[in-house]
């Protein structure tokens, strides 16, 4: 915890841009940079011995050099301003892009390389006229609204000799859904089968009997029990007026596991957002009214991500 | 984070740039190295051009592997394991092909970089001038440049860009070169005991002197003596270190004639100087005395033309005592000086014989025949130069009217034998001339490279008068020794007996000597640049005696002071945005 207090981190101010400061950007040799240094050491030693001139001068020449380069190399990245912009909403397992934009109007920034903790970096040249943007890969794991961790910023540039870099904390934040399950969307109690598919709203049971599956079946019709069973795929039929409407109740699924029955209410609003269909979905504090739509989906999908813990804290959000 | 542009490939102009480079630093190697050790390079070289011209294509390891070990063979059979320095080097050489042979990620190309960066080192083993020095300094520019180059992520290559922040680097680089530089520690002798293949062990003077032996004698700047004078020094222009006496000449070269009787040397007369002589080593039993020594402590022989000798070869340091005072001294002419200092080689040039005919006829007296010469030596385009160039079979005549740029032996030699032609005897003085004064020990240090010859002629009524014809030609020799001492610039000459007349003649001649003068600088202040002449340095800036290792920390603690002030006053300034003009940025993914 001391330690941690140690580690100079910029944090973002409140607009939201992260200044980088001289004072902390850390600065070490590379794996070059030693290497070079032995050279060094090694053209000291001969020119010492062989009590010559002109290669003390050249010694020492390159040692300048490397002096210059500490320098240069620290200043690539004092004074870069950095702003987190939007990243897209990913499933869980996928990878996020956090888009970033970069810029000094001061100077010219040349190869600067970005990652979050644990994540693959992306080069980056920051040229005065204008800011550049970087697009972050961050890998996702769990569900939830993601804070993608340290931002590191390095760059070795000019001589590729020393690494300096800064530790940045960003604003970022990932909209992470359920990773989506299509297998099986079983109710808890099959007696209950219809609270999951059937269209509660029209006050009769409708159901008419089982068919074979045909291309275009949505998923919600399919019936799984039977699928788990050894029967074919067969989908329910209804015969109800108003059978495009389905409500997507969390308590009626059948895995115990809440973030199954997460990931499978997500891979049925995915499945049912492709069809003309009106679904709502009803989690146990939130409900979300039947409608159709690209933002209905993601309204449905958010909710999903936030459930439990989160909810509360998406609600302070929006 | 890991190294995003570790593994990236080299691009074709990165591996064309820096198989250019490597050439160039292996080039001046030629004439070091067995040419079958940089052919072998540049087959290596010419091998990747044609055959693996694309960078991601390297030969594979059966090709590569008996190709190392051909070239560990041919560094042994034509360097040899007894000459470690050339071993050493050819390898490295050979290293270099080999490493261009493989060359394929940025990996590959820093190591190509700082073999390049060795391999300029031991550019310096074989020779130190400062064409070399440039050379090297330029070659630092583009290999810093290639770092840029390699550190750039775009796909298109930002050359001018590169060369402008590689020129800024090293210019900035510079301040901090020249403060170690001065300030770091410099070590008496090697650290361990070196075979340099010199084969000569000890420099020093030998008693015959051929044209071009003294200047190769110049480049040495090893310690031949010290000197601590009773009182004040005499005078820079007196400070001649007479050694031995040559007599006899086949035209070529000029050797030493044994005197009868060499006596102790305690009977002279009291002379107007008297100090105390300190030796280094020579392996030989000559003493460089003041000219004219006058009287010498016991143990010590001095024969009759005036040479000072001990019984012995000197093996270790070696101090005496002795007094001189200025010639010349006179003293009636011995026939055995009159047929010695009358003696020519067989085979004169008519030339030659045509010449001091010509000056013995206008002159009226002997005087005026010597004042002719130096006259001679003074208007005619006569060059003194550390380099001479090569002389034919008859190196008077050649040196007299063809090459005319040579050293002190070509200007006293040749002014002898024209002496002796116009029928004066005359004879050749080898020892030291010039010398620095320590102003931390107030002594006078004489170096290897202040090796001198100069003649002596007799004149009736004076006896025998040392003459300095290479004063005629380069009076700033005598005035402050070959080291060039800046303070001592513009001092009036003391030989120079006229003005040449003209213009372009002059302005030539000035600019042979600002060429030479700049060698001369070189050598001073770099090539020879030692432990005294450090001290000496400190002093003038008025830092006391500081021992090696404070030093060391002044140094490099100044370096860095330097380098970080450098770089705030010069390097934090904002360009103004409306002058710029860059590429457009770019991003790219990581893979």
């Amino acid at each position: 915890m001391n330690l941690e207090k140690l580690v100079r981190i910029t944090r973002p101010d409140r607009s939201g841009r992260i200044r980088i400061t001289g004072r902390k950007i850390y600065i070490l040799p590379t794996r070059y940079g030693l290497v070079f240094g032995i050279l060094l050491i090694l053209l000291l030693i001969a020119s010492i011995n062989y009590a010559n001139n002109p290669a003390f001068l050249l010694t020492f020449l390159l040692a300048g050099i490397f002096f210059q380069a500490i320098f240069h190399t620290w200043r690539n990245l004092k004074g870069l301003e950095l702003q987190w912009i939007h990243a897209e909403p990913v499933f869980a397992g996928e990878t996020a892009r956090v888009h970033l934009r970069i810029a000094d109007p001061g100077r010219d920034h040349f190869a600067l390389a970005l990652a979050f903790a644990g994540n693959e970096p992306v080069l980056a040249d920051v040229p005065a006229e204008r800011p550049a943007e970087a697009q972050l890969p961050v890998r996702t794991r769990h569900r939830g609204l993601l804070q993608p961790g340290r931002l590191t910023i390095e760059s070795r540039y000019p001589l590729g000799l020393l690494r300096a870099w800064s530790l940045l904390e960003t604003d970022a934040r990932i909209m992470v859904w359920p990773r989506p399950l299509h297998e099986s969307l079983a109710p808890s109690d099959p007696d209950q089968a219809g609270g999951l598919e059937g269209d509660q709203g029209s006050g009769s049971n409708d159901f008419a009997g089982h068919r074979s599956y045909r291309p275009g079946d949505t998923p919600a019709r399919v019936h799984w029990k039977a699928l788990a069973a050894g029967k074919g795929l067969l989908v329910k039929e209804f015969d109800g007026d108003r059978v495009d409407q389905i409500w997507l109740d969390y308590e009626a699924l059948a895995p115990p596991n809440v973030e199954q029955r997460l990931g499978l209410l997500a891979g049925a609003v995915e499945a049912l957002s492709r069809e003309p269909l009106r679904y709502g979905l009803r989690l146990p504090q939130l409900e979300i009214a039947p409608s159709t739509g690209e933002r209905h989906r993601r309204h449905c999908l958010d909710a999903l991500a936030l459930f439990g813990d989160a909810a509360s804290a998406a609600d302070r959000a929006r | 984070m890991k190294d995003v542009l570790a593994t990236r490939p080299v691009s074709q102009q990165m591996l064309l740039i820096t198989a250019l480079l490597l050439s160039l630093s292996v080039l001046p190697h030629w004439w070091n190295l067995p040419p079958l050790v940089t052919g072998a390079f540049f087959l290596l070289l010419l091998l990747r051009l044609l055959l693996w011209r694309e960078p991601s294509r390297i030969p594979g390891p059966w090709i590569r592997l008996p190709l190392v070990v051909l070239g560990v063979v041919v560094v042994i059979q034509q360097a040899g394991l007894t000459e470690g320095r050339q071993f050493g080097v050819a390898l490295l050489v050979i290293m270099s092909g080999l490493k261009l042979l493989e060359l394929k990620s940025h990996r590959d190309l820093f190591m190509a970089v700082f073999l390049g960066l060795f391999l300029l080192t031991t550019l310096f083993l074989f020779s130190q001038n400062a064409l070399l020095t440039f050379y090297v300094l330029l070659l630092i520019l583009a290999y810093t440049t290639v770092l840029v180059l390699a550190n750039r992520t775009g796909p298109e290559l930002p050359l001018k860009q590169a060369v402008r922040t590689a020129l800024v680097l090293t210019l900035g680089g510079i301040p901090v070169m020249v403060l170690l530089f001065a300030l770091f520690p410099r070590l008496d002798g090697p650290l361990w005991s070196l075979s340099l293949g010199r084969g000569q062990g000890i420099t020093g003077m030998s008693d015959n002197i051929s044209m071009g032996s003294i200047s190769s004698l110049s480049q040495s700047e090893e310690t031949a003596f010290r000197v601590r004078f009773d009182g004040t020094p005499p005078p820079p222009q007196e400070h001649y270190w007479r050694g031995m006496v040559l007599w006899h000449t086949d035209g070529r070269r000029w050797i030493r004639v044994k005197s009868s009787a060499a006596k102790p040397a305690t009977e002279g007369l009291a002379g107007t100087a008297a100090y105390e002589v300190t030796m280094e080593p020579s392996d030989q039993p000559w003493l460089f005395p003041l000219d004219r020594v006058r009287e010498a402590q016991g143990d010590l022989l001095l024969s009759e033309d005036g040479e000072l000798a001990t019984r012995h070869s000197i093996r270790r340091r070696f101090t005496y005592r002795a007094e001189s005072a200025p010639p010349p001294l006179t003293r009636p002419l011995t026939g055995r000086e009159r047929r010695l200092g009358l003696q020519l080689p067989a085979r004169l040039s008519p030339r030659v014989r045509r010449l001091a005919h010509q000056w013995r006829q206008a002159a009226a007296s002997d005087a005026q025949v010597v004042e002719q010469a130096l006259r001679h030596f003074n208007t005619q385009p006569f060059v003194y130069t550390l380099q001479p160039p090569l002389l034919g079979d008859d190196p008077v005549d050649c040196f007299l009217f063809d090459t005319r740029k040579g050293f002190c032996e070509h200007y006293a030699t040749s002014f002898v034998l024209l002496m002796r032609l116009a029928g004066i005897p005359a004879r050749v003085v080898i020892g030291y001339q010039g010398g620095e004064i320590n102003p931390l020990g107030g002594h006078l240090l004489v170096r290897q490279s202040d090796a001198h010859a100069w003649a002596e002629v007799w004149l009736r009524g004076k006896g025998w008068s040392r003459v300095d014809p290479t004063a005629a030609v380069a009076p700033e020799r005598v005035e402050r020794g070959i080291t060039p001492q800046p303070a001592e610039t513009g001092a009036p000459a003391v030989f120079r007996v006229s003005i040449p007349a003209s213009g372009l003649a002059r302005f030539l001649r000035d600019l042979q000597w600002y060429r030479d003068d700049l060698q001369l600088m070189w050598h001073y202040w770099v090539v020879g640049y030692d432990q005294s002449r450090q001290q000496n340095l400190l002093q003038k800036l008025g830092i006391g005696r500081l021992y090696s290792y404070q030093l060391g920390i002044i140094a490099v603690a100044g370096a860095i002071a330097i380098a970080s002030l450098l770089f705030f006053l010069f390097g934090m300034r904002r360009p103004a945005p409306a002058t710029r003009c860059s590429p457009p940025g770019t991003v790219s993914g990581a893979s």
